[in-house]
């Protein structure tokens, strides 16, 4: 897949997490192409958008992350995942990362992505996929635990 | 929300489902909701931007799912859900939606619809979006089939 | 002490927003959770400043900041929000906002943007 249309996610990510959180990414991986299935740590959130080409982000964490992530957004002792203000959080901040990478991609290379709202779930033992897109897969590692990005798109840059 | 742009997204399930040769459907239940726990084993979903925004979610069990999948594959037997067959019903997400799409262009309100996800799993705590969800069930010949419309109009 | 409106959809933000808004000396007077409710706070409440996010349910907030600035053109906004491409924030510049930012945020961006408006 096209790095220009990877690239920018993950430096957003990362950044994002950093600004929101405190929290920092240790080690991230290189992308990975993959078959668009996904085995899920335990939270997920998935923000799709359209424009000239179409996409989708998901950024999928292990619960103790998505715990902590939430703990220093809302400042909660002990968040509950199953809550839809506490997973709202995932969601919102899917909903910033994927803004700030289209933003990027809008202003370079015309795209008009607008997104759609941002969703989240979490679960034991879920599965992950899309269809009739390329996509690649990023890990991640923070000191309170991991997370993977899958970037998919359907269609490419103008060339 | 508005029922003139509700109504399209039913209208699609529809006269999708009976091209692929389910017929006799009937519409059931009809819920408001703010998030919920899925029982169902298959959930796929397509995004909305442009007019309206939102996210249209459509929840099967593993067996209507693949009936669902044979249907749409010419009648192929499909034994287990295996990685053809999820993708078929992505796709039907994708079809049903687009339908919706077009049939909206219709009233004059433009949408555009984003790739298909799905998830495969039980007990899954879902939230589509910051605003409450509707909730029909649909009743037809290969099971029921829960289409979740959330949309922030 | 100047009293500030927030238009988001998102609770995190408002709590986020919030507590840099209050550690820095100003009071929020009103929450409002999507464009309409903003304008209805808006009249209520008439407050020195507002924070206004873009893509909300019932009314966004391009909307929302016409309607305020077409009876109130007095009125102070600061757009807030994820996507900032250049189509997006020319859109919120014509509807009248004072200053454009995008998320996320911190107590320098946010405090330096108010210091430009009132």
């Amino acid at each position: 897949m096209d790095s220009r249309l990877v690239t920018p996610y993950i430096e957003s990510t990362v950044q994002i997490i950093r600004q929101m959180t405190g929290i920092e990414v240790t080690e991230i991986s290189e992308p990975m192409p993959g078959s668009g299935e996904i085995l899920a740590y335990g939270v997920t959130s998935v923000i799709a958008f359209a424009g000239t080409i179409k996409g989708r982000l998901l950024i999928d964490f292990q619960p103790e992350l998505a715990v902590h992530i939430i703990k220093n957004l809302m400042g909660e002792e002990n968040p509950v995942l199953r809550d839809r203000l506490m997973l709202g959080c995932i969601a919102e901040m899917n909903n910033i990362i994927a803004g700030d990478a289209n933003t990027l991609l809008n202003n370079e290379y015309g795209l008009g992505l607008r997104l759609a709202p941002p969703m989240v779930v979490t679960g034991k033992n879920m599965m992950l996929a899309s269809s009739k897109v390329d996509s690649v897969t990023v890990l991640g590692r923070t000191d309170y635990g991991d997370f993977k990005l899958n970037i998919a798109f359907q269609g490419g840059l103008p060339s | 929300m508005n029922a003139q742009l509700i109504n399209p997204f039913l209208v699609a399930v529809e006269s999708i489902l009976s091209q692929f040769g389910v017929a006799d459907i009937r519409k059931g239940a009809v819920m408001l909701k703010e998030e919920m726990v899925i029982e169902r084993d298959v959930t796929a979903f397509v995004g909305v931007v442009g007019d309206l925004r939102g996210n249209i979610a459509y929840c099967f069990t593993a067996e209507t799912a693949r009936k669902l999948a044979s249907a749409m594959m010419m009648g192929m037997p499909v034994p287990e859900l295996d990685e053809m067959s999820r993708s078929a019903i992505a796709e039907l997400a994708n079809v049903i939606t687009g339908n919706a799409a077009s049939l909206l262009a219709e009233e004059q309100v433009k949408v555009d619809i984003t790739p298909p996800s799905m998830i495969v799993g039980k007990d899954i705590y879902l939230v589509l979006s910051s605003v409450r969800t509707l909730i029909v069930t649909f009743e037809t010949p290969v099971g029921s089939i829960e289409v979740h419309i959330c949309l922030e109009v | 002490m100047k009293r500030i409106l927030i238009v988001d959809d998102s609770p995190m933000i408002h709590n986020l927003l919030r507590k840099t808004l209050e550690r820095n000396g100003y009071e929020v007077c009103a929450d409002a959770t999507n464009g309409r409710e903003g304008v209805e706070l808006f009249e209520t409440h008439r407050p020195d400043l507002v924070f206004m996010d873009i893509t909300m349910p019932v009314m966004d907030g391009i909307e929302a900041v016409k309607t305020i600035k077409a009876k109130y053109p007095e009125a102070k906004i600061i757009m807030l929000t994820a996507m900032g491409d250049d189509e997006i924030m020319t859109q919120a510049l014509e509807a009248g906002v004072e200053v454009f930012l995008k998320k996320p945020f911190d107590d320098y961006k946010i405090i330096s943007a108010i210091a430009k408006v009132i």
